[in-house]
């Protein structure tokens, strides 16, 4: 039982089933889990006493799941809790679903955002902000709904020590002023026991202990129990270093005046720069990375030895561990293998093979489903060896031998995307030793880990420095360094580039061209106007005179006609592609051109392929047109509004639209983390199709994830589900001016006239005549 | 979700049997339904987009012999409506996200343009006949097939109306008979491996094809 305004945190062992009562509480479970949960829960959280063999669930005397009050659920992935590209919007987005009058929404908006200390412009994208910025925004989209109960789902396991101080401020920003009931779920305890008064900790039998957190977390016995589970306790004493580490140890690799840029050449010029290292030519400066981020760094890796690459958020940590790992190439400087790591090989770590790679350098990312490449635990652990070359006896004894070492024997036939998050984590750190490799790397192994994964990864990584590896770690976790003995390294941001955290440059949303600035949805009439008569019509004179009108509206949308179609080249070339086949197979009429064999081109049939050129190009332009001066959202608002498309469907279009573009952008770092386990090396046709389609299976797979959590915080911001989606309200206003009716008359005089015109000239032709 | 039904334990909303409902239940759509979809369907614009500017431009060239041979490779342009289909197992799960894939390919920038939303009505709706015969209760390697068979008939037909009005009817049969082949293949029997890989992943675990 939970009184009004109280402030609770819920701590226990992992999948005792924490989140699932936070969705259950937030009435975004389905019946059928709701039930299962009930059974484990009813006894201890329903305040009427348990009716029937299941319990209930009530919020304000209500079942859960009738949602008769707002509750408002934060997730721990920020990029889950957030739903629309604006920032603006997207704060709007529970209003709205909840049927506030527009006029009050943007109120609210600011209020809210104010609240959280998020200062940024509304039509800010919400990509462009840092993981502890999202995770706000997602707080300030729930706070807007003003919620009476407040429910965080480990808001903070994902940050860094910045964010999870700004995020865990906001949150008592908006207690304080709403005087919500918050119930928050962390394994960290410290960042929330000054602002809780009571800790409820959950056990597989039930509530296991419930008292303020001086009682729960005082008693020294409990204090041990709840450590053991995964629990931190708050003041525990720092770990003390499990290694020492030498300091002398054989120098495996050397990086001297390093500069580090996230600004890649393309793969073109990588293959160039990988082939000229190969044969130990120097690099020329064009085929390095961009300009760099931080300040040159000097350092050697050394076997047995620990370092740590520290530094503030943006400011290259994680591009310097890929650049030591051959993994992307510098901006300046150089990486050099040392002959005990590089062996038979050149010195240069970005030039090394897949096979190379993963019996020197293992790294690991951090995020694990980047760098899984096969079907099973087993065979995800055999990868590495498998690439290295090993005889079937010795890759079988190391498996069975690491299973055991990462307590995954029981799971060794299972899928690793099912694994737990620990479980991953092990695991992905195990596939990378198992190819024996002399330096591990790996960025921000700890975060957002229980207490016994974290010692468990310490432990793996600990070992492997007492064989006399080198480790090398991308971390803000001081006790992950103190208990490596690590050496630490800090980042400087290079004097020319700005701080992360500087405002960036403010969007050119509002403004932009004529044509950006005109109506979403009657931009798409005109598309649409424009692609009737070309689709009725097969003549050339239609086609050009409307094609010529387009070009003239690109002009307009402050784009260069022929810049465009150069950058478009290959739907020019497929245009010209689908007239040659037609030049080839329409009725032959006229005098023959060309005769060879079978092929014959006579005048008729070449004009018919021209005319079907032409109709391609000028088909193809209405499309691109609205897709580069229209924001999705605008026109989805239209869609819904305007013209009374069902608005859940709009709405998830566009929010299926924004989370692929986001997994697009990941692409590249899954190349990369995939090439870090030895795989897109080869220049096999088999090979090189097999691992695009491991990419992008990859990128399906989390992408799908995205989606089922997003869908959550979707429900949980009321969406179609609170009040029916057609009685929602829209929080941006539609503005249709004399502007927009100029375009539209414009575009039909040009649908209408073109045909007519080419009628007059005796070349109007229907389709189908 | 659960939100729309009554609560009260043992019976259904409207004091329907609880059985019934969940029949309906298990056709109705979710937000999860939805967004899932969704995304599905970008995937889907982002492989068509590249069908129709990567690749239709090699095997068209490849085929300027013989164009009818081109329909060997409209499976990929079929993909979303058997993998929506197959994956979310509703009414109108495969012609939404064949049409919706369209709309993301037409706005991407095409050389179809915007025709593409009608190839993704016509096509759409061959995958969604084959689901809906089964009631939207089978999702097997036949139906899967089958579903990609009358999507590529459906859809080379309508191309040849819209694109290749200018072939003779003999060369119009036989990229229609070679779509209809590629339709079985590339978005059936693929996509309904891939659906099993998926599942293998548990990500699907929150639909009616992961359970």
């Amino acid at each position: 039982m939970i009184r009004p305004g109280e402030k609770v945190l819920l701590v226990g062992p992992s999948g005792v089933g924490k989140s699932t009562l936070l969705h259950a509480l937030a009435g975004v479970l389905e019946r059928r889990e709701t039930d299962e949960l009930e059974v484990q829960q009813g006894a201890s959280d329903a305040p009427g006493g348990p009716e029937g063999p299941l319990g209930e669930l009530l919020v304000d005397g209500a079942p859960a799941a009738d949602r008769a009050t707002v509750t408002g659920l934060l997730q721990q992935d920020p990029e889950s809790g957030i739903v629309l590209a604006r920032v603006g919007d997207d704060v709007a987005f529970g209003p709205e679903n909840l049927a506030v009058p527009s006029e009050q929404i943007w109120p609210r908006v600011t209020e809210t955002l104010d609240a959280v200390g998020l200062a940024v412009e509304l039509d800010r994208d919400t990509e462009a902000l840092s993981g502890g910025q999202q995770q706000r925004l997602a707080l300030a989209g729930v706070t807007a709904m003003r919620p009476r109960l407040l429910l965080l789902d480990e808001p903070t396991a994902n940050l860094d020590p910045e964010g999870v101080r700004t995020v865990r401020d906001a949150v008592e920003a908006v207690a304080v002023q709403t005087g919500a009931t918050l119930i928050v779920v962390e394994h960290r305890t410290e960042v929330w026991t000054d602002l809780v008064e009571r800790v409820v900790v959950l056990g597989a039998g039930g509530v296991e202990h419930d008292g303020t957190p001086g009682q729960v977390f005082g008693d020294p016995a409990r204090r041990r129990v709840l450590l053991e589970r995964g629990v931190w306790v708050p003041d525990a004493p720092a770990p003390e270093p499990v290694v020492s580490p030498a300091t002398d140890g054989e120098p495996l690799l050397r990086a001297v005046g390093l500069e580090v840029s996230r600004d890649q050449p393309g793969s073109r010029a990588l293959a160039g720069r990988r082939r000229l290292a190969r044969r130990g030519r120097p690099v020329p400066e064009h085929l390095n990375a961009g300009t760099p981020a931080a300040r040159p760094v000097d350092l050697t890796v050394r076997r047995g030895s620990a370092t740590a690459v520290t530094g503030n958020n943006g400011v290259g940590k994680s591009t310097l561990a890929l650049t030591l790992a051959g993994l992307l190439v510098p901006a300046g400087g150089t990486v050099e293998a040392q002959p005990a790591l590089a062996g038979d090989t050149v010195a240069d770590p970005s030039a090394w093979t897949g096979r190379e790679l993963v019996t020197r350098v293992g790294t690991v990312f951090q995020e694990p489903e980047h760098q899984f490449l096969t079907q099973s635990v087993r065979a995800e652990l055999a990868e590495g060896p498998r690439r290295a070359g090993w005889s079937q006896d010795r890759i079988d004894s190391t498996v069975e031998e690491l299973l055991q070492r990462l307590e995954l024997t029981d799971l060794a036939e299972a899928n690793p995307f099912t694994l737990s998050g620990g479980q991953k984590r092990r695991l992905s750190v195990g596939t990378v030793m198992a190819a024996a490799p002399d330096i591990l790397v790996l960025d921000e192994p700890t975060f957002g880990q229980d207490s016994r994964t974290w010692w468990s990864v310490v432990d793996l990584l600990a070992d492997q420095v007492r064989a006399g590896r080198a480790v090398v770690v991308v971390t803000h976790d001081r006790d992950l360094i103190r208990a490596l003995g690590a050496r630490e390294i800090e980042l400087h941001a290079a004097p020319s580039v700005e701080q992360p955290d500087a405002p960036a440059p403010l969007t050119t949303r509002g403004g932009g061209s004529w044509l950006e600035r005109r109506d979403a949805l009657t931009k798409l009439a005109c598309a649409v106007a424009l692609t009737v008569p070309l689709i009725l019509s097969a003549d050339p004179i239609t086609s050009g005179l409307i094609l010529l009108g387009e070009l003239a509206a690109l002009s307009l949308a402050g784009q260069r006609p022929l810049r465009l179609l150069l950058a478009a080249w290959p739907l020019v070339l497929a245009a010209l592609l689908s007239g040659w086949g037609t030049a080839l197979l329409a009725e032959d009429s006229g005098p023959p051109l060309v005769s060879v064999g079978p092929l014959t081109l006579t005048q008729g049939s070449v004009a018919a392929g021209a005319a079907i050129s032409l109709r391609g190009l000028a088909l193809a332009l209405p499309g691109l047109m609205l897709l580069l001066t229209t924001d999705p959202t605008d026109l989805a608002d239209g869609l819904a509004r305007t013209l009374r498309l069902p608005a859940r469907f709009v709405i998830a279009a566009l929010v299926g639209l924004r989370l692929m573009s986001v997994m697009i952008k990941q692409w590249q770092v899954l190349v990369t983390a995939r090439r870090a386990r030895g795989a897109g090396a080869s220049r096999n046709p088999g090979t090189v199709l097999a691992e695009w389609g491991g990419r992008a299976f990859g990128l399906l797979v989390q992408a799908l994830r995205r989606a089922t959590r997003l869908a959550v915080t979707m429900e949980a911001r009321g969406f179609g589900s609170v009040v029916e989606a057609r009685d929602r309200t829209w929080a941006r206003p539609i503005r249709r001016g004399a502007a927009d009716a100029l375009l539209l008359v414009i575009t039909l005089a040009l649908a209408v006239g073109a045909p007519i015109a080419s009628h007059v000239a005796g070349a109007q032709r229907f389709i189908w005549q | 979700m659960t939100s729309t039904t009554s609560h009260s334990p043992g019976t259904g909303s409207n004091g329907s049997p609880r059985g019934a409902t969940r029949t309906g239940a298990a056709l109705r759509w979710r937000v999860v339904d939805l967004v899932v979809l969704a995304v599905l369907a970008a995937a889907g614009g982002v492989i068509f987009w590249a069908w129709s500017n990567l690749i239709y431009p090699v095997i068209t060239g490849a085929s300027v012999a013989y164009p009818p041979a081109a329909g060997l490779m409209l499976g990929g342009w079929l993909v979303a409506g058997t993998l929506g289909g197959l994956i979310i197992r509703k009414p109108g799960a495969a012609l939404l996200c064949e049409l919706l894939a369209a709309i993301f390919e037409g706005v991407m920038g095409t050389h179809f343009g915007l025709t593409v939303v009608i190839s993704g009505i016509v096509q759409g709706l061959g995958a969604e006949l084959v689901f809906a015969a089964v009631r939207y209760r089978r999702a097997g390697l036949g139906v899967a097939a089958a579903a990609g068979a009358l999507s590529g008939l459906f859809g080379s037909i309508s191309e040849c109306l819209l694109y290749y009005y200018e072939w003779p009817v003999a060369h119009q049969g036989v990229y229609v008979a070679l779509a209809t082949l590629s339709g079985a293949v590339i978005a059936g029997v693929a996509m309904w491996l891939l659906v099993r890989a998926l599942r293998g992943t548990g990500v699907l675990s929150a639909l009616a094809s992961g359970r």
